[in-house]
């Protein structure tokens, strides 16, 4: 087994030599940081179904190539995943020993209507339970899949949203919209969403996690609700930590940029961003590849969705301004635990580094990322899923801050 | 700029074309004088003036812009600011005298026949210029010439009527 | 035109001296429509395609005209939208539309930004005949032109637009054009269609018609346009008409010499009462001619100047 020489965490020598993967060669990774590796909670790659946008050999390549060893894969598939036979031949595995967790569908089909098979999509091997991104419109549905999951313990993924608010438009609903002319999507819609579960999570105990936060008040809601000691978890994409509605005014139309929930307000932006560093939020790379035929089309017609495997970490790490204690409890440690079991994995990251994003060179069979064009800070040089470092004890400290926080790198040139 | 008529030269070019004007025109019932923008119109107004003060009767008055006309229009240059096409008379049957300062290739005054002819048909079109440069690229000739001049071609040919001179740049 | 903008896709960001050239041409245009013979050759032997997603026919029959009195060719396009639902994407439909070699292309869509997707995709002048609730600048240039003709300059006119402002194209283009000419813009209608985050746009919002009403140069009534209207947005046609509506009653509060004005077509009776549309201040058939003025001055600034547009 080769071993990795000079293994540098937070500037300290590593504790013992560590084992990256079963290849006969050494990586010589000088000036590079030796994560664990991340987790994407927001996966919906769209397979099987949707060949057309990605396959398991390509989301694994975008997975290696983003620093991903694991990812919860959404329901949200051609035939929604909402049985126990489907959960059992749902892929757990792909090239390069990236690792799949299956999410079961909340309700039949994610109607929202009926319940699914819950109990024997849990025994089938469902990582979690997710809508798949869609509302449920009615709220006896929804207290009643919080009731019956809590006995099979299962984690609910959900987004949170008014399902009537959530469909009124593509933008967030500001001055941005009304200066572009497209109609918006109201922050109310996410308020109403997360107050409508927090009620119900508080007498059903459900163990919920609340999937693309993206509002000030929501992060305000959601954090009240952790502090009352309810069983929630929460996360939002690692671009929108960087992106807000301003970016519409750049590239007007541009459908790469329909993402729903849709991108806010610069306000919450910053609300999002203090909402990580407090641990509020997790983060997710949120990667929904799309197929030329869902983008290349007016806007409001276009699918909403951005790929991120392949430029979450940098995302994260250019708006959290280097700070990988905050990058690795968000986006490597936290989500790890809401995974079943605890998987290993570790990732080479260069800090110094300072990519220029080009979709056309991504894995993803998909050239949809929101993020094409950034110059971002921070580069995967090394993706090793099935390394095994103790990292819990190594790399994270209680404090928010590590005292060997590498923050204040220098400025990327250009 | 090479001066080719002082003021008082170009007043005894603009009476030239005055007097064959009227002189053809003298047994024409009805005719009328149209300038083609924008430097056929000062001099229309010249000629205009004198008809007035010899024979005491104004002639009908007429201006065309023939921007909407030309054949160069979309060849990559500056689109033309618009002026007035404006021929307050009916043209059908009217015999017209058009008017410019200049004649060179001829196109200008293909296009104003064209716009001419978009408000009727007229009796006859006869052509008044004050300078003739030459190098025609259409069978058109002048009827009325204040001046024929030799001039390369790529000259410029300027009347300057507030300076009261005609020059070749 | 100055910058040799190629397309035409809202007013949004359009500078005043570029405004003013086309109105001056229009202005200018206006006189062919009076001649014997309404037409001048300079568009003889190019092709004005109008590409209609959905039904108008003053917009379509307008820019038709006005290509046919320059001697363009022109060729209308329907597609329902059930047609593109049922899976001809616009990005197929123009390139279909691209094998007939088009010069300019007039689109109408009901999604805001369709006209800029042809635009960025393909060599042709787009020229945007209303794309959803985005711009309709054609028509707000004819409103201003109208204007003009009543009030000669814009510069510190009062304009009052009212009601459905939210989802009204016109409204939009006439406020960022209107207030690119130094005009101020009031808007007023009900909560459901003047909601507060039209206060990014430079207007005023008011909610009570007599408010915009009282020292307005113009008054510029929207039509209500039922069918684009969500659930509950609206109780009744007579409830609109009597809080929102012009009536000889409202308009005795203006000015006695405003101007008023509609795009059409009118729901008389709803948003405009039958004797003010047909009255002296109104100016709505104007509002019709120089929309073809306005066009004709629009196709023959803007086509020529894209990239590779054919010599002559």
């Amino acid at each position: 087994m080769p071993r990795l020489l000079d293994v540098t965490v937070f500037g300290e020598p590593a504790p013992r030599d560590v084992v990256v993967g079963a290849d006969d060669h050494a990586i010589d990774a000088r000036g590079l940081v030796l994560l664990p590796s991340l987790v994407d909670l927001g996966c919906d790659p769209g397979f099987p179904g949707f060949p057309a946008r990605e396959d398991l050999g390509s989301l694994a390549a975008a997975a290696l190539a983003g620093g991903f060893g694991d990812l919860l894969v959404s329901p949200l598939v051609d035939p929604v995943v909402d049985t126990p036979e489907q959960m059992a031949s749902a892929a757990r595995r792909g090239p390069g020993g990236v690792r799949l967790w299956p999410a079961g569908a909340v309700t039949r089909g994610l109607l929202g209507e009926e319940l699914a098979e819950i109990g024997l999509m849990g025994a089938a091997g469902a990582a979690a339970l997710s809508d798949g991104g869609r509302p449920i419109r009615d709220t006896v549905v929804l207290r009643n899949v919080l009731e019956y999951a809590r006995g099979f313990g299962l984690r609910v993924h959900l987004r949170p949203a008014d399902a009537d608010l959530d469909v009124l438009g593509v933008l967030h609903e500001s001055g941005v919209a009304a200066e572009l002319g497209m109609r918006g999507n109201p922050a109310s819609a996410e308020e109403i969403g997360i107050a409508r579960i927090v009620a119900l999570v508080r007498t059903t105990r459900a163990t919920v996690h609340l999937t693309r936060i993206g509002t000030a008040r929501g992060v305000a809601a959601i954090r009240a609700a952790r502090a009352e000691g309810l069983p929630f978890t929460a996360s939002t994409a690692a671009r929108n930590l960087l992106l807000d509605e301003t970016e519409h005014h750049a590239r007007p139309y541009d459908t790469r940029l329909r993402l729903h929930p849709p991108l806010r307000s610069p306000a919450d932006r910053a609300a999002l961003l203090a909402g990580v560093r407090d641990g509020t939020l997790l983060l997710t790379a949120d990667h929904a590849p799309r197929a030329p035929e869902e983008k290349d089309l007016e806007f409001e017609l276009s699918t909403p969705g951005s790929t991120g495997l392949e430029t979450a970490f940098a995302a994260a790490f250019t708006a959290l301004g280097g700070d990988l204690a905050t990058l690795v409890r968000a986006f490597c440690v936290g989500p790890r635990a809401l995974l079943p079991e605890q998987p290993g994995g570790c990732v080479l990251v260069d800090p110094l580094a300072t990519p220029l994003v080009d979709a056309a060179l991504h894995r993803s069979r998909a050239r949809n990322d929101a993020l094409d064009g950034h110059r971002l800070r921070g580069l995967v040089r090394g993706c090793f899923p099935e390394a095994s470092i103790p990292w819990a004890g190594v790399l994270v400290s209680r404090d928010a801050t590590s005292p060997h926080d590498p923050g204040g790198l220098p400025e990327a040139p250009g | 700029m090479n001066r080719v008529l002082d003021g008082a030269g170009l007043a005894a070019a603009v009476d030239a074309v005055a007097d064959q004007v009227m002189t053809a025109m003298a047994r024409v019932p009805r005719w009328a004088l149209v300038g083609i923008r924008a430097g056929g119109v000062p001099l229309a107004d010249r000629i205009a003036d004198q008809v007035l003060a010899r024979t005491g009767h104004r002639p009908l008055r007429g201006a065309v812009d023939i921007t909407l006309y030309r054949d160069d229009l979309y060849t990559g240059l500056e689109k033309p600011v618009l002026g007035d096409t404006d021929l307050p008379f009916e043209v059908s049957g009217c015999g017209i005298v058009l008017v410019d300062d200049v004649l060179f290739t001829g196109r200008t005054v293909r296009a104003a026949m064209g716009e001419v002819w978009d408000f009727g048909r007229p009796a006859f079109i006869r052509l008044a210029v004050l300078v003739d440069r030459g190098h025609r690229e259409l069978p058109i000739a002048p009827d009325f010439v204040g001046l024929t001049i030799a001039t390369g071609l790529h000259d410029k040919v300027v009347v300057d009527w507030a300076g009261q001179e005609v020059g070749i740049r | 035109m100055k910058k040799k903008r190629k397309d035409l896709l809202g007013l949004r960001g359009v500078e005043r001296e570029e405004i003013e050239e086309i109105l001056a041409t229009a202005e200018q245009m206006r006189e062919i429509s009076r001649r014997k013979v309404k037409k001048v050759p300079t568009l003889r032997g190019r092709t004005v395609v109008t590409l209609f997603f959905e039904n108008s026919t003053r917009t379509r029959t307008s820019f038709d005209l006005a290509a046919k009195r320059l001697s363009a060719d022109t060729l209308s396009f329907s597609v329902s939208t059930s047609s593109t639902t049922k899976g001809e994407t616009l990005m197929d439909t123009a390139r279909t539309i691209f094998a007939m070699s088009p010069d300019a292309v007039v689109v109408r869509h009901s999604c805001a930004g369709a006209p800029h997707l042809l635009a960025r995709h393909f060599p042709w002048t787009v020229l945007n005949a209303g794309d959803g609730i985005n711009e309709h600048p054609s028509q707000a240039l004819l409103d201003m032109l109208t204007m003009r003709d009543r009030l000669g300059s814009l510069e510190g006119r009062k304009v009052a637009i009212v009601g459905d402002v939210q989802h009204s194209r016109v409204a939009r283009s006439n406020i960022f054009g209107l207030t690119t000419m130094g005009a101020s813009v009031r808007v007023a209608g009900p909560g459901t269609m003047c909601r507060s985050d039209l206060a990014a746009l430079p207007v005023e919002i008011r909610h009570t018609v007599d408010d915009v009403v009282k020292d307005a140069d113009v008054i510029m009534m929207l039509r209500i346009q039922r069918e684009r209207l969500g659930r509950a947005v609206l109780p009744s046609a007579r409830e609109y008409a009597a809080f929102y509506g012009l009536d000889l009653e409202r308009l005795s509060r203006a000015r006695p010499d405003v101007v008023v004005m509609h795009p059409g077509p009118i729901n008389r009776g709803v948003e405009i009462a039958a004797d003010v549309a047909d009255g002296p201040n109104s100016v709505i058939l104007d509002q019709v001619t120089n929309g073809i003025a306005v066009r004709m001055a629009l196709l023959f600034l803007l086509l020529g100047n894209a990239e590779d547009a054919s010599p002559t």
